[in-house]
């Protein structure tokens, strides 16, 4: 049939099309994660004591209940059960000496500053400090009066700012998750 | 078989082993102390004699700072005085100014300010319900239940104005923008809401035998003491005088409206809980009748606003009824587009100093109920 | 009917501005023309020197037509010359308010102490001390409130100066902003 000529009708093939499904349903792109640990045998992790140890600081973080201004309310509300922050693991604790981060939440005064410095003196290492709202990054809008610390880090170390005049319940959980990547990138440090 | 003589004489300390007085101090940090706040207590065993409020850890000079701004400028310092109502304390910032200006405000607006006071106080209330809850001691629960109407308060002060807390909505002369077109459905919406959270936060607290026991009879101020003392608000209305100063002094539009005064009997602890309780539900029955009241259109900011706000002179008090209590301020102009002194009359303020006379004789852990029964709020104390 | 007709008041309605009636009866209860009238835009405004204050506010609270029971606010102000104490007064009796004006020299004026007709005079006398530096004779605990105690500075003051404001951003090379 093939030598009587070309005019004779292919038989059907079925090809099928799936137009750009294909690329619809590829795969996100991941980044080459940096594993921190690798299998050696079946059940058997092997890693540096330092991730596993940054691992077991950075999944259960207890902060401070220190409420010292109007931050403090959506300090609050960033633990209640709307924006739960008990799935990272971060338990408020009312006692510096059993908590590892202290959230500077409002306005330092003078006044209020060796208190603070106290508080942080009584936390157990390692230990970090969220600064949150603009006034206990720089003052704030209180920075004009001399009462006023134009921010907290002028007397503490601080991890973390998180912005806001008050920050948004998101914006303190973004200032955790920001804490959590980096302890784990400074794991090597001993505290 | 003893025998006991029969001089024996009952076996008492001598005079000279009576113990000393302890000090206690309790705060700045403290979960109980609502902010930064700090008192000692001297106590005789369990006994307190003697009380010391120290205060000032959040003085951040509001009134320094209000000198220095424009009229509408300062705004955002005064709405961060009371911060559980942040609304409250712009509206009475704007009658300061309107009242120093000669400023008309239309009367939508006049409206919408009631609304948004009113759900300010809805919200503070909430706070206390919670907090003090926790500190009688049913822990997070009744936090968690009054948190959950906080939020849908917060979500429609956000579709309103735009931010949660401060949202600096209110201006001299009227509200910064109208109101979002469903409005109405949504705060009826959270009024029931609300309501709901309500009836169960009073079924967990009024309705559990210990949480009452525990508040009766605690810390009683009369009327007359309570007056010489300063206090307003729900610690005056607790002692049974009804005075509001939405009824005694009527300003905006709360002469148009209807609303009871609750009272308590005695003014302890536990009646100045329930006032707070009762006048949650009159909040809400001011604004259901704000919504059905309100113009459905109209200007919100008045139009003849200047464009830099100047007064030559003048000086008025201006008395609101806060959350906590009388939220008065004083302005003083002289020129100028600045203020040349305002001072804030807080209620927090005048309430705690009434403290040490109800801790005096009660127990340390009826100091920390006390503490918490007065709602104070720092920011609002230490200006 | 309204519930607030079926349940009264046990006190006046007042008002937010100034009553008339007032002067006449301030005028009667204290004869002899040492007062001075004025009025702002919400109360009735009457001046008196801090020497005849305890008089005045004695009578205040004690006249029964008068009978200013609660004492509101002490505001102080600082007119950069000199200075003035504004007490708010109001009576839950009558529900009339009153403004009293005490014009004072500038620096550490004395002023006699109302803590002994108005408990509530205790923390705003303690807290204008601080602010303004009145002194205030009798008052059973002149210390710091606001500020620490071993300050003694007086911010309100016009003369106190605002602090420096430290600017650290804004230094990094070439233009602010992202880069597209």
């Amino acid at each position: 049939m093939t030598e009587n000529g070309a005019s004779a009708p292919q038989p059907y093939k079925y090809v099928p099309d799936f137009g750009a499904e294909l690329e619809r349903l590829r795969p996100v792109d991941l980044p080459e994660a940096r594993s921190a640990y690798k299998i050696v045998l079946p059940g058997v992790i092997q890693t540096g004591a330092d991730t596993v140890i940054a691992m077991g600081r950075k999944s259960s973080l207890w902060p401070m209940t220190f409420g010292l201004a109007c931050c403090a309310i959506e300090m609050i509300g960033t633990f209640m059960a709307n924006h739960d922050l008990d799935r990272f693991g971060i338990v408020p604790w009312p006692s510096p000496r059993q908590s590892d981060v202290m959230i500077v939440s409002g306005t330092v005064t003078k006044k209020m500053a060796p208190a603070i410095k106290l508080l942080y003196e009584q936390m157990p290492n390692p230990k970090w400090v969220i600064s949150m709202g603009a006034c206990a990054t720089n003052g704030g809008p209180y920075t004009e009066y001399d009462r006023v610390l134009q921010g907290v880090d002028k007397i503490i170390p601080v991890d973390v700012y998180v912005p806001g005049c008050p920050p948004r319940p998101e914006s303190l959980l973004d200032g955790f998750l920001a804490l959590q990547r980096k302890i784990m990138e400074e794991k090597k440090m001993v505290g | 078989m003893t025998h006991w003589p029969e001089t024996t004489t009952p076996v008492l300390p001598p005079d000279d082993l009576n113990t000393v007085d302890m000090t206690i101090n309790i705060g700045p940090q403290h979960p109980a102390t609502h902010g930064v706040f700090r008192m000692v207590l001297t106590v005789d065993g369990e006994l307190v004699v003697d009380c010391e409020p120290y205060i000032g850890y959040l003085h951040r000079g509001l009134e320094k700072l209000s000198e220095t701004a424009d009229y509408r400028q300062s705004m955002g310092w005064w709405d961060r005085t009371d911060y559980l109502a942040g609304m409250c304390c712009e509206m009475a910032y704007c009658m300061a100014v309107e009242k120093l200006g000669g400023l008309e405000v239309p009367e939508r607006a006049e409206y919408i300010r009631v609304i948004m006071a009113e759900l300010s106080r809805i919200n503070s209330h909430f706070m206390f319900l919670g907090a003090f809850g926790t500190d009688v001691g049913v822990l997070g629960t009744t936090f968690t239940y009054a948190w959950r109407e906080r939020e849908r308060i917060y979500d429609l002060f956000e579709e309103v104005a735009g931010d949660r807390m401060f949202p600096t909505y209110l201006r001299p002369g009227g509200v910064s923008m109208d109101l979002p077109e469903n409005f109405e459905q949504r705060c009826r919406w959270v009024l029931d809401s609300a309501r709901q959270g309500m009836e169960d936060l009073d079924g967990m607290m009024t309705g559990n035998e210990i949480f009452v026991e525990r508040c009766r009879d605690l810390g009683p101020i009369t009327p007359e003491r309570g007056i010489a003392l300063g206090l307003s608000g729900p610690m005056l209305r607790a002692t049974g005088l009804p005075w509001d100063i939405r009824k005694a002094e009527p300003y905006s539009i709360y002469d148009r409206l209807d609303f009871e005064v609750p009272v308590g009997r005695q003014g302890d602890v536990f009646d100045r809980y329930f006032v707070r309780l009762a006048e949650m539900y009159q909040s809400m029955r001011i604004v259901e009748q704000c919504l059905d009241q309100m113009p459905k259109s109209g200007l919100v900011l008045n139009p003849n606003l200047p464009k830099t706000l100047r007064i030559e002179s003048g000086e008025c008090y201006i008395r609101t009824e806060g959350t906590k209590g009388e939220y008065s301020v004083y302005a003083l102009a002289k020129g100028g587009n600045k203020p040349y002194r305002m001072k804030l009359r807080s209620p927090s303020f005048c309430n705690l100093s009434g403290l040490r006379e109800m801790v005096v004789g009660t127990y340390v852990a009826d100091a920390i109920v006390i503490l918490g029964s007065l709602d104070i709020v720092l920011g609002e104390v230490d200006k | 009917m309204t519930e607030a007709q079926a349940r009264p008041l046990p006190y006046p309605v007042g008002s937010q501005s100034p009553q008339e009636g007032l002067k006449d009866l301030l005028a009667k209860a204290v004869p002899g023309g040492l007062l001075t009238f004025g009025a702002t835009a919400t109360d009735l405004d009457v001046t008196v020197p801090p020497a005849d204050l305890l008089t005045l506010v004695t009578t205040l609270r004690d006249r029964p037509e008068l009978a200013f029971d609660l004492l509101r606010n002490i505001a102080g102000v600082d007119y950069e010359t000199d200075m003035a104490l504004k007490y708010h007064l109001y009576s839950l009796k009558h529900g009339h308010a009153l403004q009293v004006t005490v014009p004072t020299t500038s620096g550490h004026p004395h002023v006699p102490s109302l803590t002994s007709l108005y408990p509530a005079a205790n923390w705003h006398e303690r807290e204008a001390s601080e602010m303004f530096g009145f002194v205030f004779d009798g008052h059973p605990n002149p210390k710091n409130l606001l500020l620490e105690e071993d300050l003694h500075i007086h911010p309100l003051l016009k003369a106190h100066p605002l602090a420096k404001v430290e600017i650290l951003q804004g230094i990094e090379e070439g233009p602010p902003g992202f880069k597209f």
